[in-house]
């Protein structure tokens, strides 16, 4: 090492408010490292990331000829970028730059205060000891590619999908349904402004459908995605849907004509039939029928059948389809799969699935429907009209049983029902709640527009449904028991019908799908986003974005403007049209390379070829994501991760153990 | 086999349910080794008084099954059944009252090292019934009552608001089963000697419920909501249940002799029921 290049360090320690200085004295922290080498100057500071703060290490670097810096605040990812930034912009190698995180690692999580010190001087020395042998290193930029991928096609993604193509971007949309449409297909009116659900959504399907700018994937799956930010490679399965959609002109013969007719509805959630040969709902978006072939005489039971072929007159059922895969090429995906409602059958004192006048929320919503299996009429399963009916909420969410936490939709979808139910069928209502939440716009409102409907509101989670009567006139109703915790009393309500207003879940197959695209997800199930507050349509992995319930449950306005900003985050990124890689990637040495290829073996990201000339290793900088497998591999030390040698990470370690 | 049983002290004198289990087992060749010189497990109430009396009062027993060289204790009883586990939840959860326990014992001459697993009789025999030969009971519409303490509240043995191991029992060996709504609804338990009243309409409306679904005969797991549930309909004044042990079904299902089971003791006399053609 040169004298000019002799290292001169200065250490900054982050009071961050109240959140690091009242715990660690950082004032003692900074005199500790004025006195160790290589430390020019060592100062502590109330806010670090704020504009005197990243002045102060400007200044500095300028005045007093500083070339490495070490900041010791919050996590990197939350301001590494920051900092580094500052230190580019004094006219120094960004990567001269190494961050002590004494905020997540140390304030917060140590309870004394002598310990809490101590700890963060060591971990601000081990960063003095790894950044004295940082080296300057270089990003490139790589072109994106300008079209995105869309994983799911209820309202997040069609809407995502929308905005996208809007701006001028190719749009691949994948469903893995026969149709999109997702669960607000599902709905008939939507709070709180009782909009008809299918006249709002019915004409956003035919628009996705014949956007230029969409390709729409129903009844197919995202199998394999490669590459990354700005240069995705995808791979769709498209499951055989035994019908030709080139030649299918959706009339519903074949469906009219199959035979086998007796499959639960899932689209009516149970509560109707539908055929083997088949469309979820009539207004499918595709209007091309699927074939389920667990249920189908001629693909399932090996039967003669096939009077759906007989009959197309197009010929287009094909028997013989085979899954079909695309790739597709992509410079942002967006993440909406969505949710499912929670299956109550385990809440066994609601007596879902023993009492048949107990319905799930969902199954409310196509009893509700005019599309659903009694025409929207509210009826019960033996075709009268109900008198009285309880709606509980909350079920399955807010108890540490079951989901903690609350599904943020239940308190307005179930005054939504009360008022529907007034409407339609003028019968007394009970609701049953813990809180009301009605914190959206116009949502008060209608918290007392349905107060003023006489819907009867009780506070008190119901401790039972039974079908024990006390009152023989009551003989074949449900009586509701709940404390009323306003009255202090037990009340006991004989019904006719109860709704159990169900949680949210992440939808089924969410896991799946976080692991493909290397998404982490909370204890709930939900993927994470970057950050809360400031990132909260990003993910960790650059370049996949979030949008809907698969981040966390939310009603249709916030879905909708969630799914409009994630398609604007992806938008940003493709209009800019160039990605600047990371250069924390790996470096064969052509000298130390022995040709064994264990390197490329290791390689997920298919990044590394062999240079058959010179027969050594060569590591495609383009695909190089900074694993570290092949450093990992190679037993000759040829391969190494920059930003991550031997020297930096020992002389980490040694510090950290002085 | 041979099965370390802690009889409780309503066993003994319960209406059936000591000759319908020592029949029963007879033939199924368990052989019940009663702990010696038991005592009261404290049933609810010692707990609200004093937490290492109580605890040491059943603990006694974890420490005389621990001497017979068993591992397990079996009792008939849902109180004394949710008494045990309670201890022995509490004995695990918490090592001072452990050692406190263990001193109180100690005093007495007795070792506590560890605790058995504590089963109730119903566990027991779901394993050594065969499933039904005949198809003498099919007909003979069963109501299934748990009482409130068998499965509440750590639902080990089965769901706790709606069990069926019991539902199951009963039709695999040759009853037919009822469904109702008030198989875990409480009786009333040792509050019907001083609130008579209130615990004869809790005994009522479960009786009425069990009748109000088709039931012909109630199956009991448990002394003293057997006994609430007899007692209830006595004065003429229900719908003339029989309320049974499940052992005593079960001895019937086997082949026993109504007699051989104590069934001559129920208030309320199944042998219309039972001697139907």
């Amino acid at each position: 090492m040169t004298t000019r290049n002799k290292p001169r360090i200065g250490v900054y320690i982050c009071h961050c408010g109240m959140n690091i200085a009242p715990k660690v004295d950082v004032e003692e922290v900074a005199r500790y490292c004025q006195t160790m080498d290589h430390v020019t100057i060592a100062r502590d500071y109330k806010f670090m990331c704020s504009n005197p703060g990243q002045d102060m290490i400007i200044n500095d670097i300028k005045e007093l000829g500083l070339n490495r810096v070490v900041v010791a605040s919050c996590s990197p990812r939350m301001h590494e970028k920051t900092f580094r930034n500052a230190v580019r912009s004094a006219g120094l190698n960004p990567y001269y730059f190494q961050m002590a995180n004494i905020r997540e690692q140390v304030s917060w999580v140590t309870k004394d205060s002598r310990e809490a010190t101590e700890k963060a001087k060591s971990l601000v020395a081990a960063a003095v000891g790894r950044v004295f042998f940082h080296q300057p290193l270089d990003t490139r930029q790589v072109t994106v590619t300008k079209s995105m991928l869309v994983i799911g096609g209820g309202i997040a993604g069609m809407q995502a999908a929308l905005t996208s193509a809007n701006a001028g971007y190719q749009v691949y949309l994948v469903e893995r349904e026969p149709s999109i449409g997702g669960h607000m297909a599902k709905f008939d009116k939507t709070f709180p402004t009782l909009d008809c659900a299918a006249c709002i959504m019915t004409p956003k399907m035919v628009d996705v459908l014949q956007h230029p700018g969409i390709t729409l994937y129903t009844w197919s799956e995202v199998e394999k995605v490669e590459g990354f930010i700005g240069n995705f490679e995808v791979t769709v399965k498209k499951k055989p849907r035994y019908v030709d959609e080139k030649k299918c002109t959706g009339c519903g013969t074949c469906m009219q004509k199959c035979p086998t007719k007796k499959i639960l509805s899932e689209f009516n959630e149970g509560l109707s039939y539908r055929t083997a040969i088949y469309t979820p709902f009539p207004q499918a978006v595709p209007n091309v029928p699927v074939i389920d072939a667990t249920h189908c005489r001629v693909l399932g039971q090996n039967k003669k059948c096939g009077v759906c072929a007989k009959f197309c007159e197009t010929k287009a059922i094909d028997f013989d389809q085979k899954p079909e895969f695309v790739k597709i090429k992509a410079g942002a995906i967006i993440t909406a799969t969505g949710f499912q409602a929670v299956n109550p059958t385990s809440l066994e004192q609601y007596g879902y699935g023993r009492f048949p006048e107990v319905y799930t929320s969902l199954e409310f919503e196509r009893l509700n429907n005019a599309t659903g299996p009694t025409s929207g009429k509210v009826l019960m399963k033996n075709g009268k009209v109900p008198e009285r009916v309880a709606i509980i909420h909350c079920v399955g969410s807010r108890d540490t049983r079951h989901k903690k936490y609350c599904s943020r939709v239940c308190c307005m979808y179930s005054m939504k029902f009360a008022h529907l139910l007034r409407e339609k069928t003028g019968a007394e209502v009970w609701e049953f709640y813990i809180d009301i939440r009605s914190p959206g716009k116009l949502y008060e409102e209608f918290y007392n527009r349905v107060q003023e409907e006489g819907v009867r509101f009780v506070r008190g989670r119901v401790a039972e449904i039974t079908d024990m009567v006390e009152d023989p006139g009551d003989n074949g109703r449900l009586t509701v028991i709940a404390e009323s915790t306003l009255t202090r009393r037990t009340v006991r309500v004989p019904v006719d019908m109860v709704v159990l207003s169900v949680g949210l879940e992440p939808a089924r197959g969410s896991e799946d799908i976080g692991r493909l695209l290397g998404l982490s997800r909370d204890g709930d199930g939900w993927f994470n986003e970057l950050h809360a507050k400031l990132a909260p349509l990003a993910t960790p992995i650059n370049g996949i974005f979030l949008a809907g319930c698969c981040q966390g449950p939310k009603d249709i306005p916030d879905t909708v403007a969630q799914s409009m900003g994630a398609a604007g985050e992806a938008i940003a990124l493709l209009a800019k049209g160039i990605v600047t890689t990371q250069a924390e990637i790996s470096r064969i040495d052509p000298d130390l390379c022995s040709g064994c290829k264990s390197c490329i073996e290791s390689c997920t990201y298919s990044a590394i070829r062999f240079d058959e000339a010179r027969k050594v290793a060569v590591v495609n900088e383009a695909l190089c994501m900074g694993c570290g497998s092949c450093a990992a591999a190679c037993p000759s030390s040829a391969a190494g991760v920059k930003h991550f040698t031997d020297k930096q990470v020992m002389g980490e370690i040694e510090a950290l153990l002085m | 086999m041979k099965i370390c049983f802690y009889p409780g002290c309503s066993f003994a004198t319960s209406a059936g349910y000591r000759e319908s289990t020592e029949a029963v087992c007879r033939k199924l060749d368990i052989e019940l080794s009663q702990i010696p010189d038991w005592n009261c497990c404290g049933a609810t109430v010692m707990f609200g008084e004093n937490k290492l009396r109580a605890t040491a009062l059943a603990a006694r027993h974890f420490a005389l099954v621990q001497t017979m060289g068993f591992e397990e204790l079996v009792t008939g009883c849902n109180a004394c059944y949710a008494t045990l586990r309670k201890a022995a939840r509490l004995l695990a959860a918490d090592e001072e009252l452990f050692r406190k326990t263990r001193g109180v014992l100690q005093n007495l001459g007795l070792e506590l090292d560890r605790i058995p697993k504590i089963r109730h009789l119903l566990e027991v025999l779901v394993e050594a019934m065969p499933d039904s030969a005949s198809d003498k009971y099919k007909t003979l519409a069963v109501g299934a009552y748990y009482g409130c303490q068998l499965t509440r509240p750590d639902e080990e043995l089965d769901k706790g608001e709606h069990p069926q191991i019991l539902e199951h029992f009963l039709s695999r060996i040759g009853f037919s089963v009822k469904e109702h709504s008030a198989s875990t609804r409480c009786c009333g338990a040792s509050h019907a000697v001083i609130y008579k009243n209130e615990c004869q309409e809790l005994s009522t409306r479960i009786i009425r419920e069990i009748e109000n679904k088709g039931a012909q005969v109630i199956a009991t797991i448990c002394p003293l909501c057997q006994f609430n549930l007899d007692q209830a309909q006595s004065q003429n004044n229900g719908p003339g249940l029989p309320v049974t042990y499940f052992t005593q079904l079960a001895g019937l299902a086997l082949g026993l002799a109504p007699a051989e089971l104590g069934l001559n003791k129920l208030l309320i006399s199944a042998d219309k029921v039972l001697t139907r053609p």
